[in-house]
């Protein structure tokens, strides 16, 4: 699979899982000025070409995606509601992405926790779109995949 | 007409999230029961009947895989019909977990609106919506 095709399923899934799971729109490029992401939860899988992909958000995005998929109000969602929320979303976009991934029936999804947020590393696909409440970034990492010349 | 229904998955916001699209698309549920696991989810099956399960297949302890395989062994409990709702899309996947009895199979992510239909669509095949507990 092309790099250029696992970008297009990656930026797919991010906007697919947000709209029919989160009630959430993607309303653009994420803002260069705009707070950096404060929380992340990452997602490891196994088999052929094992990886992992990492979802990081601002906390204002991540509490308002977090009520909006409980049917909460903002004030009344847990910190480790929103943490289990987050897991979920990093879940729901990397088997997204891999179910789209030649010979996807050999991957493995481990369990989605929760990760200092850090920078993702150069190697990575990354996809980032503004949510409303803030930048939701998505790296995708995974060994044996084409890279353009 | 009220239905029971069970919802087997690790996450409980996942839980809760199921739980609240079946009401809130008028899905009438007298009993909505949660297991975190096939173990739990076992362990309730043999106090309380329900019309329809709902699991997913990434869990610790027993697994969706396993508890299906369990279900279709004990007598009781192999004519519950268990939907298999997961992020695992490919069809090598879905075929293993229809092989083991899955009635039904959705992928997360899902609209509210697709989950209502399955599970209606698998209740209708049962006669469950013909014949709901009061």
């Amino acid at each position: 699979m092309s790099e250029a095709a696992l970008r297009k399923a990656l930026a797919d899934s991010i906007v697919e899982t947000l709209d029919a799971m989160f009630f959430t729109s993607c309303i653009g490029d994420p803002d260069p000025e705009g707070a950096p992401p404060g929380m992340a939860a990452q997602v490891p899988f196994e088999g052929s070409r094992p990886g992992r992909l990492t979802v990081r958000m601002t906390a204002r995005a991540a509490r308002s995606i977090a009520a909006n998929f409980l049917g909460e109000d903002e004030d009344a969602v847990s910190d480790r509601q929103i943490g289990d929320v987050l897991c979920e979303l990093a879940n729901m976009i990397c088997g997204f992405v891999l179910s789209r991934v030649e010979g996807a029936a050999e991957l493995r999804l481990g369990a989605p926790r929760i990760v200092e947020p850090g920078v993702p590393p150069a190697a990575a696909i990354v996809h980032a779109v503004e949510t409303g409440c803030g930048v939701l970034e998505a790296a995708l990492e995974m060994e044996g995949r084409v890279c353009p010349p | 007409m009220s239905y029971r229904v069970l919802i087997v998955d690790d996450s409980p916001a996942m839980r809760t999230f199921i739980r609240r699209v079946m009401e809130s698309s008028g899905f009438e549920l007298s009993s909505c029961f949660e297991a975190s696991n096939g173990e739990e989810a076992l362990a309730l099956l043999r106090t309380e009947w329900v019309d329809a399960i709902l699991t997913d297949i990434n869990m610790p302890v027993l697994d969706g895989e396993e508890f299906l395989r369990r279900l279709s062994q004990e007598d009781m409990l192999r004519s519950v019909p268990a939907i298999v709702v997961s992020t695992d899309a490919t069809k090598h996947r879905m075929g293993r977990m229809l092989a083991l009895g899955a009635r039904g199979y959705v992928t997360k992510p899902f609209r509210p609106e697709d989950l209502r239909a399955e599970l209606e669509r698998t209740l209708d095949a049962t006669g469950a919506l013909e014949a709901p507990h009061e």
